[in-house]
């Protein structure tokens, strides 16, 4: 460097020059043991976390531990839940006459199943870090207390299909349920070719456009089109027809709706009858858009917990506590 | 265990789920994008290597009021920016910051380029923190705008308009600034 160099000022006055030159600037690397020094404290602050209770303190001075509280609370609601489908407290005498056919009903609820909320295996997933990673997020706790959302999740076919970022994406897309929700739309997904012919880039590209009407209507044109896969696709006759409906052409032609046939599970997941329950949910969209669900669908002892009587009663009652912890 | 190509939301599912081991593969993703954030913010390696690492285990413990509706990335910068923030307000105005890791990467007899970095530094770190955090998000790591706007909790209008006035500010900073003898 010459003396002249170093004794000019740097010209970096301008915007566009001072964006161009920290655009120069290098990245430094980072600590070689960054990884592993975060990954350490995570252990150890978790291995400690698992060692404390965490006590809470109330206005009136007295300490509870947490977890001792969230059990005190869950077994609260499961008694009132229980208490309360068993009719208790009876009615005082002189009022039978007027709720009879309440109590009648009431009654018949009573069953094996309904008691079985203290099962061991519902217990211990309730009481799984899991679970409480899962409740703390809303919309996957009001979609799961739905029966048809249980019933669907339920399915290993549906759960497997689910793992597929893909799959959830697509389910997570309200024109994708709803057409799905169309027996038709299954049906014509259903069929591995029409799968393949509609996950073709080209294909679809050529079915997407306006030129689709043309093609929809006139056999000569449908001839005409160079792509074996889009001639495949407008020669059978149920995808013509849902290619004529704005609606399922939109979703068919769609890249979401392209990348999930990509699953293999996709398919398995159409023919389950419980699909259709799940997909028409309140808060379904929410709950296969939730990080929280992902890990669920693995989790050991999850199908068994959502297929026990007492899973819904024992969501409504962690909505509640959760509720109660917000006020 | 972990797949570079698992989505961020797929990792902090597992992680979600217990699942520990998926918290490295978002620690192996951002640790370069976190840190050299956290570098041009507080100006210090040491700071910057703390802040970091605090950040992450932060994130992880924090997981489950993650918002899936919002990026992850943004929701991991926005947790780095605001232990920078208490870093920097924590920190004793006299207290001076060593810039030897600028000449990291760069050639011995590059002289020059080592001064420059080192300028560009100087001058970052005598910006405001509100200029400075605009320019470091938008010039040191792949956010977006609208990204960008979520992680500082600011419209994005606000956030190209500080960004212009920072650049500014910058500008004039390095416009007075000599290569030292």
């Amino acid at each position: 460097m010459n003396e002249r160099e170093r004794d000019e000022p740097l010209s970096f006055g301008k915007p566009d020059e001072v964006a161009r030159m920290l655009g120069e600037v290098q990245d430094v690397d980072p600590p070689a043991d960054l990884v592993g020094t975060v990954m350490a404290r995570i252990s150890s602050g978790a291995a400690a976390r698992a060692r404390r209770v965490e006590p809470v303190q109330f206005s009136g001075g007295k300490v509870m531990a947490k977890k001792v509280l969230w059990s005190v609370m869950g077994a609260a609601a499961a008694v009132l839940i229980v208490l309360k489908i068993a009719g208790y407290p009876p009615k005082s005498e002189g009022t039978e006459g007027t709720i009879g056919a309440a109590q009648r009903y009431q009654a018949q609820q009573i069953s094996d199943a309904d008691v079985k909320l203290t099962d061991a295996e519902l217990q211990a997933f309730l009481q799984s870090d899991a679970f409480r990673k899962l409740i703390a997020d809303k919309a996957v706790r009001e979609a799961l207390a739905n029966k048809d959302v249980q019933k669907a999740l339920s399915d290993p076919a549906i759960r497997a299909a689910l793992a597929s970022d893909d799959v959830r994406k697509a389910l997570s897309d309200e024109q994708v349920r709803h057409a799905l929700a169309d027996e038709r739309v299954r049906r014509a997904l259903a069929d591995e070719q029409i799968r393949k012919a509609l996950a073709n880039d080209e294909a679809r590209k050529l079915i997407s456009g306006d030129a689709v009407k043309k093609a929809l209507s006139s056999e000569d044109a449908r001839k005409a089109i160079a792509n074996e896969q889009a001639r495949f696709l407008l020669a059978n006759d149920q995808v013509r027809f849902l290619l004529a409906n704005d609606a399922s052409h939109r979703v068919l032609t769609s890249d979401v709706m392209a990348q999930a046939l990509a699953a293999r599970s996709f398919a398995d997941m159409l023919a389950s009858p419980a699909l259709i329950g799940m997909l028409s949910a309140p808060g379904a969209a929410d709950m296969l858009a939730s990080p929280a669900l992902i890990g669920m669908l693995s989790a050991p002892g999850f199908a068994q917990a959502l297929a026990a009587p007492g899973f819904s009663a024992a969501m409504a009652a962690a909505d509640a506590a959760a509720g109660a912890r917000t006020n | 265990m972990y797949t570079p190509n698992e989505s961020d939301e797929t990792l902090v599912g597992r992680c979600l789920a217990g699942d520990q081991a998926a918290f490295e593969g978002i620690v192996v993703r951002y640790q370069r994008g976190l840190f050299n954030v956290a570098l041009r913010l507080l100006g210090s390696y040491e700071d910057a290597r703390d802040c970091t690492q605090t950040a992450f285990v932060k994130a992880y413990e924090h997981l489950d009021t993650f918002d899936a509706s919002q990026r992850f990335v943004s929701w991991i910068y926005r947790i780095l920016r605001n232990e920078c923030l208490n870093a920097l307000r924590a920190r004793r105005p006299s207290e001076p910051v060593s810039l030897e890791w600028a000449a990291a990467g760069i050639p011995s007899d590059s002289l020059m380029a080592f001064e420059r970095n080192r300028a560009v530094q100087s001058a970052l770190l005598g910006l405001t923190a509100d200029y400075r955090e605009v320019i470091v998000l938008r010039h040191f790591t792949e956010l977006s705008y609208d990204d960008i706007a979520v992680t500082l909790g600011i419209p994005v209008k606000t956030v190209k308009s500080r960004l212009y006035s920072a650049r500014q500010r910058l500008g004039e900073v390095l416009a007075e600034w000599r290569v030292e003898r």
